[in-house]
């Protein structure tokens, strides 16, 4: 019996790994050896098309560290990270507050929210390209029609300006996903305990800082660790809008990283900054894990 | 909420927020309905003087957008079904059965979804130029596949452990085999979850840039999110009346189908939380 039992372990063992390998095979394939290349890359040099051609130990990293234009992509993508990530976690937090509450009109509210959910990032940043034009845009025009303004809209002329636009989409587009999940949050939250805190006459400021927050806790962290990592890691929005320039004036890391591998061919120094961003990731995916490992599997 | 002051405040920030979401959109619709001599006259109008269908015809007839549409609905499908071939049995190993390295299996794939394409998009670069398959629809095809695994494994696992295994249990005392109880048992239960797998890969994927950017250099193999990018981007005159109306095509259906499955979009990522 016990030998049989010992048998049926082994095959179920071998079952599960008859499942998995076709999935780990793609996933080596496609994502494992890439990585293991850009790794290689990132201490070699390069020609123009991306072959290595001998080793070079630290020089990609020397000379990425001595690009001011990288240093500052390195300081932007921070400064990026920070006002969407936090401006994106206020306005959802008062938006799951309203919706939370019994309101006329929240569901027409949360299909209004769909909307730049599903849609590309791409096309959404190609919508708010034409809508904020100042040659022939709909509202740069009428606006001057209207003397309100002397001269067309120029937000993508000038770094500051465009950076802003781009952190505005940033937040547009991040908005929907953490107001969905602060939502599913406060519905977590059991009715009895705000009732129960009622009665001990928590209300207003009182009853969201000392019920809600903390039930609201896991949820939070949740969002604030996607969105850090989705933001990080966004390409379409500034690569759409201005590709990084005027005078890469609007450069984060991964626009910075694709400049340099697809236009400059510096495909070394590109991969250095990939394993930059990797480092930083890593520190950003192990906080997630164990998050997630807490929650999940406790 | 009963303050009346705090209600209006509620209310306008709402409004607000409709507002800046829904303004894009609004002017996309306006503009993919005008002619091109309305677009670019002044003081521009804001409602189309005759409702002008014209840019979605020439969308096919002049800038062969259908061919860039068709390139998306093959490089797209094929990936989903792909995703689907390999989620479902690696997920079913999850959910169900015990072997040794499951936590690790587990958190590996949760990591890697971490990592969005651009930051390898070098490594994969040479590795597509290594396997051949640059300029070709193959290596989107692979990419997208790759990218939605982590997710759809995650997502499948979790639906799948709704599912009782009794049932299952039941079909091997009556006879069946482990195949026969998965094929005629769990497989129709499990369903509903293989969908919202399925349309969440396929927004996925659809959604994308720069994989396409990177892999894809003729622009008959160009997808739709592409070749709207390469009709705007870098550009000195952008036909936008075109663009409008390409971006709307390329949108409402993704949308549509994202509607129906966003609820388990956000039961995923809080199913975690709540345990």
């Amino acid at each position: 019996m016990q030998r049989r039992r010992n048998a049926t372990r082994v095959s179920e063992q071998a079952f599960a790994y008859l499942l998995l390998a076709p999935a780990f095979l793609l996933a080596i394939a496609v994502v494992g050896y890439p990585i293991l290349n850009t790794v290689v890359t990132a201490f070699s040099k390069t020609n123009a098309v991306g072959q290595l051609s001998g080793w070079t130990g630290f020089a990609n990293f020397h000379q990425i560290f001595a690009d001011p234009i990288f240093l500052a992509a390195l300081w932007r993508t921070a400064l990026w990270t920070f006002w969407v990530v936090g401006l994106t976690t206020v306005v959802s937090m008062l938006l799951a507050l309203i919706l939370y509450e019994d309101l006329r009109g929240r569901r027409v509210f949360q299909l209004i929210l769909l909307i730049p959910w599903a849609t590309s990032v791409t096309m959404t940043t190609i919508a708010w390209m034409w809508t904020i034009n100042g040659q022939v845009g709909l509202i740069s025009n009428t606006l001057q029609v209207w003397g309100w303004i002397q001269e067309p809209l120029g937000f993508l002329a000038r770094g500051p300006s465009a950076l802003a636009v781009a952190i505005g989409i940033g937040i547009v587009v991040s908005i929907p996903f953490t107001t969905s999940v602060l939502v599913s949050g406060l519905n977590s939250i059991p009715d009895e305990i705000l009732e129960a805190g009622l009665l001990d006459g928590a209300r207003g400021w009182m009853r969201f800082r000392h019920l809600i927050m903390p039930m609201l806790g896991p949820f939070l962290t949740i969002t604030l660790v996607i969105n850090l990592i989705n933001v990080f890691n966004s390409f379409p929005i500034i690569w759409t809008l201005t590709q990084g320039g005027p005078a890469h004036g609007t450069e984060v890391v991964v626009t910075y990283l694709y400049f340099t591998a697809f236009r400059f061919n510096e495909f070394g120094q590109a991969a250095a900054m990939s394993l930059i961003t990797f480092a930083i990731l890593l520190v950003l995916s192990i906080a997630f894990s164990v998050q997630t490992m807490r929650t999940r599997l406790s | 909420m009963r303050n009346p002051v705090l209600k209006t405040l509620a209310y306008a920030f709402l409004t607000l927020i409709s507002i800046v979401i829904l303004l894009p959109y609004l002017i996309m619709l306006i503009t993919s309905l005008k002619t091109k001599q309305e677009v670019f006259a002044f003081p521009p109008p804001w409602i189309p003087k005759h409702f002008y269908l014209g840019n979605f015809v020439d969308l096919f007839t002049k800038v062969e957008f259908g061919h860039a549409m068709l390139n998306s609905l093959i490089a797209v499908g094929a990936a989903t079904i792909l995703t689907l071939l390999l989620a479902v049995p690696a997920a079913y190993a999850i959910a169900r059965l015990r072997f040794r390295g499951r936590n690790w299996v587990v958190s590996i794939f949760l990591v890697t979804q971490m990592f969005k394409p651009v930051v390898i998009i070098v490594g994969m670069f040479q590795v597509m130029v290594f396997y051949r398959l640059l300029d070709n629809l193959v290596s989107v095809i692979l990419a997208y596949a790759t990218f939605n695994l982590a997710f759809s494994i995650w997502m499948l696992s979790s639906y799948f452990q709704t599912i009782p295994p009794e049932i299952e249990e039941a079909a091997w005392i009556d006879g069946a085999s482990r195949w026969t109880a998965i094929r005629t048992i769990f497989v129709p239960m499990a369903r509903p979850g293989m969908v919202v797998a399925f349309l969440f890969s396929f927004v996925a994927g659809w959604n994308d840039l720069v994989l396409a950017l990177s892999f894809l250099r003729s622009s008959n193999r160009f997808t739709a999110t592409l070749d709207i990018f390469s009709l705007v981007s870098g550009r000195y005159v952008v036909e936008w009346q075109l663009v409008m109306a390409a971006v709307l095509m390329a949108t409402v259906p993704v949308v549509i189908m994202f509607g129906f499955v966003q609820r388990y979009f956000v039961e995923g990522f809080t199913a975690g939380a709540v345990r």
